[in-house]
């Protein structure tokens, strides 16, 4: 599976970070929040999840390909030199968020896990069209027992396209099993506001890169 | 006296894009350093 690495300068093992990019697939925007993390002393991998498989009609939410992608990409990021595998954490961004939580329910081995917007239960998007696996799949809310990772949840207080209840709903999940949660949301920041683009946040995009940053440096130290 | 002078000079030249081959080739193969961050396209087992 192709993926691209990043490594800062020094010597000696470094926390490592899976980036998980969104429904769109890997975006230069994505590439850039990995570098930018690297460039604060972690090592960072992000895997293209998507260019090689057909996923069909019934959608991609947590498709057994992508999860085994996901498998591949966190093992590789591990046995790297570069990398102390005691200390590994990943970040996701929608798509991506959803699949950085369930990252950390089916490796116990991840630290730290940060959503960015990313659905928790399909279910109780309220009367949106959802169909196929997305109806299907475990809402995230039914996995947080199997989570030993600290989790920082970053959404949006006007999202559009994933209401930010879906943040809160996880967060009380998280709390009432007793999990080490954040949550943190951005009044009038939209779906995708630490991106560049008509959504752009500015003043919601600095704060989540600080306290990404800060959680992981607390969590992964 | 020619013939030599031309299987000296082939012969620096096979060498010399030889190194230069093999230049290009690690090129290739090294991260890129861009602002303290090295950058490399990998590839690993998936599903």
């Amino acid at each position: 599976m192709p993926a691209r690495l990043y490594i800062p300068e020094g010597v000696g093992r470094r926390p490592g970070v899976l980036v998980l990019h969104g429904i769109d697939g890997p975006q230069p925007a994505i590439e850039a929040f990995a570098r930018n993390l690297t460039a604060e002393g972690f090592v960072t991998l992000t895997p293209d999840l998507f260019s090689l498989h057909e996923f069909g009609s019934e959608g991609r939410v947590d498709h057994p390909l992508v999860l085994g992608d996901l498998a591949g990409a966190l093992a590789f990021l591990k046995q790297l030199p570069e990398v102390d595998p005691a200390r590994i954490g990943v970040v996701g961004f929608s798509f991506g968020g959803r699949l950085a939580v369930l990252a950390a329910a089916l490796h116990p081995e991840i630290r730290a896990a940060v959503n960015y917007y990313g659905v928790a239960s399909y279910q109780e998007l309220g009367n949106r069209e959802v169909g196929g696996r997305a109806l299907r799949s475990v809402p995230l809310t039914e996995r947080v027992s199997a989570i030993r990772a600290a989790v920082l949840l970053q959404h949006g207080e006007a999202d559009q396209t994933n209401p930010v209840e879906q943040g809160r709903l996880l967060h009380a999940a998280l709390t009432r099993a007793a999990k080490r949660s954040l949550l943190y949301t951005y009044a009038g920041a939209d779906h995708v506001f630490n991106f560049a683009g008509s959504r752009h946040h500015a003043e919601a995009a600095r704060l989540s890169w600080e306290r990404t940053l800060a959680f992981f440096r607390e969590n992964l130290r | 006296m020619l013939a030599h002078a031309r299987s000296v000079y082939n012969r620096a030249m096979r060498r010399s894009l030889a190194v230069l081959g093999l230049l290009a080739w690690l090129a290739c193969q090294a991260p890129v350093d861009a602002g303290g961050v090295r950058e490399a396209d990998v590839e690993y087992t998936g599903s």
